[in-house]
């Protein structure tokens, strides 16, 4: 009897853990599908894209691939130029901020910090035009640095937000600590501060690369020539017309989520930390 | 080295209409090279006077010299911190865990753009005095408690601070290496001349280190002198419990043959002298006060035949042992005394049985006597004008 109760206890476990995995794995699965039939039709004729179902391989051609490679060329080297300056300044000018906010505690730095709350989420769609007319006025309509600065409007909010809520796991007494050394608030910020947030950091910096490359509305609104049209931009351009060549579009969207899927497999580690080091309290 | 005043110093925490009021009306001078001891009850707002020392809070009504120059006044800092030369060692060291020790204690002097030789050459020599060398590549996180203890210190001392603030920097340490902390800290004070405050809620500490003490009771100055006379002769029962452990018993004062006495209970009368002010402030109320006596002012006799010397021993009654205890070298003795049922505390050097009756003495020249809001009726009025925090 008891023996019977012992193996249908296992049998009972073992069902419970295939039953955890069946669904983890079809999970997973819809999360692989898009990249999966983004892969497969890049891969693709034009005649086999039309002939076989979107889920389903048909041969191995790079064609789509060289065509699109040299057309996104220039789109990626302008995305490269805009994100990564916007991405380095909102995380460590938002980190001064949040520093700032964070060390000193007043009535006047409560509204700005609330003021920062607000402007991360504004809708880029009501400043289009206030935006448009300030750029062209300044005579950077249509260029890196006017591109750069837009972003940084929306994006340098969106640092100061995200570092003030890792910084708030450094202890009070560490930067005090520092004052009484006689150190000023640069060195505290470069020295102490911004080494015990380097988790924090990397997660802020990660969530603004990809935020502001996949951001398509700034760029399409503030470039008009080819020539400075962005990845996420450019790849527009590869559905609609006169005609949509699926494989050629596939690997447009294959060449500007290379990108963001890089820094995810390479840094991912490190944006978990980021947010673990928030529950443990400490330095990560 | 540094001389520090506080002028009518008053500190509220809170926005408008829901302000509270943590010191209120604190004035006291630190002189030239002292070791300054600040004592209290936790809450009562020792740390947050060694803050507002250190320029971290700013007072909100009242004034704070360095050197007679005001540094901070209401609640405006004037000279902010990173500019008054202090050392401080915090509660938990607060050590940057990112740096090596070596690190530690260079950055006050990186902060001051010292250049490198001078900087390796300062930290060795601190380094050496308080004996951590061999710890300088490691980081905090990677030695013990009391070698992180002397990195903090180092730290404090490394940029020639014309202040030295501890705040509770022994709490977290071992009881067997406290001592030695101590020391260490009596030490390199003494040797390199400078001004220090010590804040602490253990006595010990303060009669370690501090020869000037203040206590602050409630959020106030309870009373500021040379450290035993805080002992001997506290203002009020807080005072008097800050710095050290006393045993209280209520009495009425009557005349007994003639004589003023304090009469505890049914059987044991107290003779005490009362002075004019005393007696008269008890003739207008229900006469009744609060006899004090510190542990070691009780004397316990076993042997009803033995002589005491009644010049300097008072006759308290007979009481009964209910437990002791050891703690080094010394039985601590709990006592009840008949007639009140209030249980005293006191020491012995050898052990006595529970359930034992004895007799019990009082030293005279230390009994104290306090009146029912808790002040020391042989302290002068003024002195005494702190009221009794319940």
């Amino acid at each position: 009897m008891t023996r019977f109760r012992l193996v249908s206890s296992i049998t009972a476990g073992r069902l419970y853990t295939i039953g955890k995995y069946a669904v983890l794995v079809f999970i997973a699965l819809i999360w692989l599908l898009p990249v999966y039939s983004m892969v497969i039709n890049s891969l693709k004729t034009a005649a086999g894209v039309l002939t076989t179902p979107v889920l389903q391989p048909s041969g191995i051609s790079f064609h789509a691939l060289k065509v699109v490679a040299a057309a996104m060329e220039r789109p990626i080297f302008n995305s490269f130029v805009v994100v990564l300056p916007v991405a380095v300044i909102s995380t460590f000018v938002g980190g001064m901020a949040a520093y700032y906010l964070y060390r000193v505690q007043s009535y006047f730095n409560d509204v700005m910090f609330t003021v920062v709350a607000i402007a991360t989420f504004i809708p880029y769609q009501i400043t289009l035009v206030p935006l448009t007319r300030m750029l062209a006025q300044m005579g950077i309509f249509n260029t890196y640095q006017g591109l750069i600065f837009a972003f940084l409007i929306f994006y340098l909010p969106t640092g100061a937000l995200l570092m003030s809520i890792f910084l708030a796991v450094l202890p009070k007494r560490t930067i005090e600590a520092a004052r009484i050394d006689g150190a000023g608030d640069w060195l505290i910020y470069r020295k102490i501060v911004w080494p015990l947030v380097i988790p924090g950091s990397i997660s802020t910096f990660m969530f603004i690369v990809v935020e502001s490359w996949n951001n398509f509305f700034i760029p399409l609104i503030l470039t008009s020539t080819p020539q400075m049209r962005t990845t996420s931009v450019a790849v527009l351009y590869y559905s609609g017309g006169f005609g949509t060549l699926y494989n050629e579009s596939f690997a447009a969207a294959l060449m500007s989520s290379i990108l963001p899927l890089i820094i995810i497999v390479v840094l991912g580690r490190y944006f978990i930390k980021g947010f673990l080091a928030l529950g443990t309290g400490s330095k990560g | 080295m540094v001389k520090i005043e506080f002028r009518k110093v008053g500190k509220a925490f809170g926005k408008k209409n829901r302000k509270k009021d943590v010191i209120s009306d604190m004035s006291f001078e630190v002189s030239h090279g002292d070791m300054y001891g600040i004592i209290g009850a936790s809450g009562a707002g020792k740390t947050t006077v060694l803050r507002m020392i250190a320029g971290l809070e700013e007072p909100t009504s009242g004034s704070i010299l360095f050197d007679n120059k005001v540094v901070a006044e209401n609640g405006r800092i004037l000279v902010p911190a990173e500019e008054r030369n202090i050392g401080m060692v915090f509660q938990n060291w607060a050590l940057y865990p990112h740096m090596s020790n070596f690190e530690n204690i260079a950055f006050p002097l990186r902060a001051k753009r010292v250049p490198n030789d001078k900087i390796r050459e300062k930290v060795e020599y601190l380094a050496n005095l308080l004996d951590i060398t061999e710890t300088l590549r490691r980081r905090p996180g990677l030695i013990s408690g009391g070698q992180q203890q002397r990195v903090a210190v180092c730290r404090a001392l490394s940029k020639d601070p014309s202040l030295l603030l501890l705040d509770e920097p022994f709490s977290n340490l071992d009881a067997t290496i406290k001592d030695s902390a101590r020391s260490l800290v009596r030490t390199v004070q003494s040797e390199l001349g400078i001004t220090a405050i010590i804040v602490s809620h253990d006595p010990a500490d303060i009669f370690a280190l501090a020869s000037n003490t203040l206590c602050i009771t409630g959020g106030k100055s309870g009373q500021a002198g040379k450290t035993s006379d805080l002992y001997h002769a506290p203002n009020s029962i807080d005072v008097a419990r800050s710095i050290g452990e006393i045993n209280l018993l209520r009495a009425t004062v009557e005349v007994r043959n003639g004589r003023d006495a304090a009469v505890l209970g049914e059987e044991n009368i107290l003779p005490v002298t009362l002075s004019q002010a005393a007696r008269s402030s008890l003739d207008s109320g229900d006469r009744s006060l609060i006899v004090g006596i510190r542990p070691e002012d009780i004397r316990i006799v076993e042997d009803s035949q033995e002589q005491v010397d009644a010049r300097r021993w008072l006759a308290a009654g007979n009481a009964t042992v209910k437990i002791s205890s050891y703690s080094a070298g010394i039985f601590r003795i709990l006592l009840r005394l008949h007639g009140v049922e209030t249980d005293l505390a006191t020491t012995s050097e050898h052990f006595l049985p529970p359930g034992q009756e004895v007799s019990m003495f009082f030293r005279k020249d230390d009994v104290k006597l306090f009146d029912n809001s808790g002040y020391n009726l042989a302290a002068t009025p003024a002195a005494a004008a702190v009221p009794h925090q319940a």
